[in-house]
């Protein structure tokens, strides 16, 4: 039962990280173009959501981190397509300046609890809880009672609800004329202008989609742990990466519906193996320098095999 | 049709790329070399689908080479370019009268004046 | 000739104007083409073909002249804009074609620059047609 709970949770973690891997997804995979506003994003999709929801709207609250997401994006597309800097420096300094944002949005403060001051009957301030989707979804199924009264199983099913709409949805936009737009901006550039369509929009339709996917993750995490906190973006784009990446080596390059199944599942997947990670007592701070060697050793390992080195075993890489 | 664009080789791409420039029924084609790259088979298959197409569809066509037979067969008029000017323009009977090899001379003669300057 | 397709008159581009590296690419420059001719264009390395190419795609920005395009002006005209009645082809024929799309693809995002567009990019009429203009090439494809 501890091994089916521990494994509920991760998967749990992983569908709630998924959108974001997706968001890497669009930006590496699709628009061929690394994009680092990642870590910003990913924060201001978590303060703003926290700010809304403790206004007491949950649900509009998970909109407006993707609203928010997305203007991150347009500022770092702006400043790819108008102002013509490196893309990798856009997105840093996006990312940087999203730090005061967010700080400003948690009311300056570092963290924020999803609670609300209320008076009690007796005329005295007390902290209740705000309303979530997690909260309202729980009070659906707790009539159920067994398994479904787990809270880990209730965020694990509705995050799969979230993660498959967004998975078919995204199916259908890149087979439309402005996603298939997109698709080839990332592929070839010229070809798009050729055929007579502003490839400077439709890449920062691109980044922006990505974005908006990556702050729509952070508020669902934010809902699911019941807080925002300012330091929970640090190292994101690489965990993203790590599970675009583990999503590959199980899908192969099979396709666009192949790639975003795998990036999701390449989520769960990875999140895991972290949860494996931890049950061999490694500690929990191992999590960044574990996904920075998983996405070194997938990068590397194509060059390596290029340049014919043999990998340990004696087997041909 | 389901095959990724990449998969297939330069000729069998380029002769994609011309069906792709023409397929909108545009006013004016522009060629750029574009079977320089191209290994003479392939070439020559796509230099017969460019003249091909753009006599079907009547497209108005610029196109540039280094090969002063195909300069000469293709098309109905040749003009020659020098310093940011058209130094020779020619059409009809003058254009048949014209060999390759008078041709190449007139355009080593323009290249030696401008390394001359 | 006012019924010319392509009309450029006086087109002029020079790079690094006033320093020691001053070249004139093109020096104004006049060409007209009527509907339907087709124009062999020699030239050296450096005579100016490639200017001329660019100016007219809207690659680069002519310093002077006009280029006038079945009588409209379209030398200030942004170069996705023009592709509209533009098609060109380059020397590389990786330039032309997305590579991880499927021909399909890439012949739908061409095609649908000016044809009706219906809600997916490729659609069962077009598809058709694609497939009929694939054979008619005789490239295997």
């Amino acid at each position: 039962m501890v091994l089916i709970n521990m494994l509920i949770s991760a998967i749990s973690q992983g569908l709630l990280y998924a959108p974001m891997a997706l968001g890497v997804f669009v930006t590496f995979k699709i628009l061929k173009t690394p994009d680092l506003t990642v870590d910003g994003s990913f924060v201001v999709g978590m303060t703003v959501c926290a700010a809304v929801t403790i206004a007491g709207y949950p649900v509009l609250a998970l909109f407006a981190a993707l609203a928010a997401g997305a203007i991150a994006g347009l500022c770092t597309a702006l400043l790819q397509t108008r102002l013509k800097i490196e893309p990798i420096l856009c997105g840093i300094l996006v990312a940087t300046g999203l730090y005061t944002v967010n700080y400003a949005v948690l009311g300056g403060q570092s963290n924020l609890y999803l609670q609300r001051q209320v008076m009690n009957a007796a005329g005295y301030p007390v902290n209740q809880a705000a309303d979530t989707v997690y909260k309202s979804f729980g009070q659906l199924l707790n009539p159920l009672g067994g398994q479904w009264k787990n809270t880990n199983t209730q965020v694990m099913l509705l995050t799969l609800g979230i993660v498959l709409v967004l998975v078919v949805l995204l199916g259908i936009f890149f087979f439309t004329r402005p996603g298939m737009a997109i698709r080839g901006t990332g592929d070839n550039e010229e070809m798009v202008r050729s055929s007579s369509i502003n490839a400077d929009l439709t890449r920062t339709a691109g980044i922006m989609l990505a974005n908006a996917l990556v702050a729509f993750s952070g508020g669902l995490l934010c809902q699911q742990q019941r807080y925002a906190d300012l330091n929970c973006g640090s190292g994101m784009l690489v965990m993203g990466l790590a599970s675009v990446i583990i999503g590959q080596v199980l899908g192969g390059n099979r396709g666009l519906i192949v790639g975003l199944i795998s990036a999701a599942g390449g989520s769960i997947l990875y999140r895991i193996v972290l949860q494996l990670a931890y049950s061999i007592d490694l500690p929990s701070y191992s999590v960044k320098l574990l996904s920075t060697l998983i996405v070194i050793v997938a990068l590397g390992v194509p060059l390596l095999k290029k340049h014919g080195f043999k990998l340990p075993g004696g087997k041909k890489a | 049709m389901k095959t990724r664009m990449g998969l297939l080789s330069g000729g069998q791409r380029q002769a994609a790329s011309l069906l792709m420039a023409t397929i909108a029924k545009p006013r004016l084609l522009l060629l750029d070399e574009h079977t320089a790259a191209l290994d003479p088979g392939a070439a020559d298959k796509v230099m017969e689908l460019t003249k091909r197409i753009t006599a079907e569809q009547g497209i108005t066509t610029l196109m540039v080479t280094h090969d002063m037979d195909y300069a000469l067969s293709i098309g109905t008029r040749t003009i020659m370019l020098s310093a940011g000017k058209v130094v020779m323009d020619i059409s009809g009977e003058e254009r048949e009268q014209m060999t390759s090899g008078h041709l190449a001379e007139l355009f080593y003669t323009a290249r030696q004046k401008k390394l001359g300057q | 000739m006012n019924d010319c397709e392509l009309n450029i008159q006086n087109l002029t581009k020079c790079f690094e104007k006033g320093t020691a590296n001053e070249k004139v690419a093109l020096d104004h420059l006049n060409l007209m083409v009527p509907a339907g001719q087709f124009v062999t264009v020699l030239g050296t390395n450096g005579s100016g073909k490639s200017t001329l190419f660019n100016a007219i795609l809207g690659k680069l920005r002519p310093d002077e002249g006009t280029i006038l395009l079945g009588g409209e002006d379209i030398t200030r005209q942004k170069d996705y804009k023009r592709a509209l009645n533009i098609g060109c082809l380059y020397q590389n024929p990786l330039r032309g074609t997305a590579p991880d799309m499927t021909i399909e693809e890439n012949l739908a995002l061409a095609y649908t620059r000016k044809s009706s567009r219906s809600f997916f990019a490729v659609n069962r009429r077009d598809s058709a047609y694609f497939r009929e203009l694939l054979a008619t090439l005789n490239m295997g494809l």
